[in-house]
């Protein structure tokens, strides 16, 4: 079926043919004529599993608008046509202009909020998270910003960009997280596929790949074996993550303040606690920690390292 | 659910109707045709009547809808066709069974393939996905994952080998 020579790593016609770079008879020179009706088939599927894209939907935009134009019409429907043509105008047109400046949503201590943007893409906000969007832009530009942390679900369309202090992300398929507080910021992708843009360089996760930043230092790679962020179902987890991250976590979803200065806050932590009973919630970290806590009369929290 | 009738007339809700159904339309119309062009067509032509009909035409039963109008606009188009054919009998069209260009596609390909792509390594599946499915260029592609364009090439190239060796003869 395969002729040795086409082993070799040089070769890389099919890739050329696919994008149209070479003709058929040029690969045809190449392969077999069996292998080059799989390929054609190959071309022709991955065509047909391609959610057609904005050519197609401004396609059927401009048969809309022409055909409203060309009919002729009985007189009598003459006004009705040219308030429905008005109409029209009014919602394709002027639709994004009706409706401008930026949305802001943000969630307090222990709060989560779940939103739906302008074209049904989800999203859930965790405690103490801001995020805003341009609505006026949004059809060309699905670009939102956000402070804290989120669990996007990405409707497929135009590219979907979240932009962070720390980095930004571009979104080419469907469901990821993203954490950044501070200078903490962490991707992970669940479904689809997600590009991190960090500091000039850019990554592609896959589902199931996380990649984090701390604190300035290169971007880690990690593996995430849940489907959904487990915060959604009320409980924050950590993988070998530095403490002053986690008190950060437990202010936010508990309303609380920490004095820190007797204990080393860079020591890490790994393990998770539930948002919905502080008590356990603190003895669950600073016991793993190693850590004694009281409160002191202004309702903060003192750390202490065990004696 | 009370305001459900106007919502499909919102262009928003139209453009969010449109990409939940108009990949699956697509492939339902090709299937029948086995033309990529003609299919394209009559998808367009699905959507123009949606939008005519969007004060007509329930939430719930926009599926139903595309599904019967695809389908109507696919018989007209091969009673057409069938007519034109009959006049000039030696139509070689680019979608003529009897042309050697034509390949005949079914539905267990596309199963075929979805599965072939899912098995491909990492590195190689996306390169694919942002090839076939996003329509990047290599060049594009190299940027973003921040390799040359000839590794991309290179990527694209083995995984399709591996998936003509992993679908087989068809």
């Amino acid at each position: 079926m395969e002729k040795s020579h086409l082993n070799n790593e040089q070769e890389v016609y099919l890739a050329k043919w696919m994008a149209g770079e070479i003709s058929d008879a040029e690969l045809a020179e190449h392969i077999s004529e069996e292998d080059f009706t799989f390929y054609k088939k190959l071309r022709l599927g991955t065509e047909l599993l391609r959610t057609p894209g904005t050519d197609t939907f401004s396609a059927i935009q401009e048969k809309i608008t022409s055909q409203q134009k060309a009919k002729p019409l009985p007189r009598k429907y003459i006004r009705w046509t040219m308030a429905a043509a008005a109409s029209l105008v009014m919602l394709f047109a002027g639709y994004w202009y009706v409706m401008n400046g930026d949305t802001t949503i943000s969630t307090t201590f222990s709060e989560q909020k779940t939103i739906a943007l302008l074209d049904n893409s989800e999203v859930i906000l965790n405690a103490k998270t801001q995020l805003s969007y341009e609505e006026r832009s949004w059809e060309n530009n699905r670009e939102v910003h956000l402070d804290g942390e989120a669990y996007f679900k990405v409707e497929k369309g135009s590219t979907f960009s979240v932009i962070t202090e720390n980095g930004s992300v571009q979104v080419l398929g469907t469901q990821f997280n993203v954490k950044t507080t501070l200078d903490y910021f962490e991707v992970t992708c669940y479904e689809g596929m997600v590009e991190v843009r960090n500091g000039g360089k850019a990554k592609v996760l896959l589902p199931g790949m996380t990649v984090r930043r701390i604190n300035g230092h290169p971007l880690e790679d990690g593996r995430s074996s849940q489907e959904q962020p487990s915060w959604i179902h009320g409980e924050s987890s950590f993988k070998s993550v530095p403490l002053t991250y986690v008190l950060a976590e437990l202010e936010n979803q508990y309303s609380l303040t920490f004095d820190t200065k007797a204990i080393d806050d860079s020591a890490r932590f790994t393990g998770s606690f539930g948002h919905d009973n502080k008590e356990v919630a603190l003895s669950t970290v600073f016991n793993a920690m190693r850590i004694e806590y009281s409160y002191n009369d202004q309702k903060v929290v003192v750390l202490r390292p065990y004696e | 659910m009370l305001k459900e009738l106007e919502k499909i007339c919102k262009p928003a809700v139209f453009e969010t109707i449109f990409k939940k159904y108009a990949r699956d339309v697509k492939q339902f119309v090709f299937f029948k045709t086995q033309d990529m062009d003609q299919a394209e067509d009559i998808l367009q032509e699905t959507f123009v009547k949606l939008w005519e009909n969007c004060d007509r035409v329930s939430y719930s039963k926009v599926k139903g809808f595309l599904y019967t109008t695809a389908n109507n606009l696919f018989l007209n188009w091969f009673k057409h066709r069938n007519v034109v054919r009959n006049h000039e009998k030696s139509s070689l069209s680019r979608n003529n069974p009897e042309s050697p260009e034509f390949v005949m596609l079914e539905k267990e390909f596309l199963e075929k393939i979805e599965k072939a792509i899912a098995d491909l390594p990492d590195t190689q599946r996306e390169v694919f996905l942002m090839s076939r499915m996003e329509k990047k260029k290599y060049a594009e592609i190299s940027e973003i994952l921040g390799i040359s364009v000839k590794a991309v090439e290179k990527r694209m190239h083995q995984a399709l080998k591996i998936m003509r060796e992993k679908i087989g003869n068809v």
